[in-house]
């Protein structure tokens, strides 16, 4: 098995393709863990309220 | 037991939070070695050249931009007869994961193309249906967002996301429609191994589809408990309102 940096004359085309992968993972994944981090402190935050209204 | 056991916004909370580090994890480690192994360690293409590589992206994202469409598809029909709200939720967590992967096949695919049909992009059957689902997963995120009263938006986004179904059929099976009328070539992966590609791109691109599968289960997964979660405090802030 051969390791292949070099792209050749596809390089402009195979490295946006990776770029944009990246791109989309990341803000996906990014997304998901900020939104899930205020839902989290939404809950706890209405949650503590509730609690102290009882 | 029921499978509908599931549908408990207490139970999905149980499981999915033990599932999720498994899928998070899983996602990563078969990302770095699919892509890492396509990308740098498979030979040249006989008839591609180097543009090969770009498979390892396009082909999990098109398989997951259309399977995606299916779930949702799914969820809705299971929401809208047995009024499970976690159906609803998850449908709703799918669709922007479901977007994401769509631009995803299509920017890759316009990339592939460019070296290896001479075109960025045609208006072939299977280019257009793929660029008409990612219009009704753009519409029915919006739709979602504009409706405020969120029983309404779950009922009529699943009626928007089933009258999609149509373009996901077709963007799975414009090629065997259309036998011979278009330019995009059949799927690379078939039950049957001889209409695969060869075994030196195949194992590579298992593992990378694997990744693609286990990061949107992460993704849907987290999503979808933050919005049973958004779902509680919303009952809540209500509850609140009402005292």
């Amino acid at each position: 098995m051969e390791f292949v940096f070099d792209m050749g004359a596809h390089a402009r085309f195979i490295w946006p393709a990776y770029a944009a992968f990246l791109a989309i993972f990341a803000g996906l994944a990014l997304w998901a863990w900020v939104t899930a981090g205020r839902a989290r402190a939404e809950l706890e935050k209405r949650e503590k309220r509730r609690e102290r209204r009882e | 037991m029921s499978i509908w056991r599931y549908a408990n916004p207490a139970e999905f909370m149980r499981i999915s939070g033990a599932a999720l580090p498994f899928c998070i994890w899983g996602a990563a480690v078969a990302l770095v070695v699919g892509l890492g192994w396509g990308l740098f360690l498979t030979p040249l293409h006989y008839e591609q050249g180097e543009s090969a590589r770009i498979i390892y992206i396009h082909v999990p994202a098109s398989m997951l931009a259309i399977n995606t469409y299916f779930l949702m598809a799914f969820a809705s029909i299971i929401g809208l007869v047995r009024r499970h709200h976690v159906s609803f939720l998850a449908a709703k967590a799918a669709a922007p994961i479901g977007a994401g992967m769509t631009a995803l096949a299509l920017v890759t695919g316009a990339l592939w193309g460019a070296p290896t049909w001479g075109t960025w992009w045609v208006w072939d059957p299977k280019l257009t249906s793929v660029l008409i689902m990612f219009f009704f997963y753009i519409g029915y995120i919006a739709l979602w967002n504009a409706i405020e009263d969120p029983e309404k938006a779950a009922d009529l986004t699943a009626v928007l996301c089933l009258v999609g179904v149509v373009f996901a059929v077709m963007s799975r099976y414009a090629v065997e429609i259309f036998d011979g009328r278009t330019l995009h070539q059949p799927a690379s992966l078939s039950l049957d191994a001889e209409e695969n590609v060869a075994n030196v791109y195949y194992k590579p691109l298992l593992v990378s589809i694997a990744g693609f599968y286990l990061f949107f289960f992460a993704v849907m997964l987290s999503r979808t408990r933050t919005e049973i979660r958004l779902r509680r405090a919303r009952a809540l802030a209500l509850q609140a309102a009402r005292d």
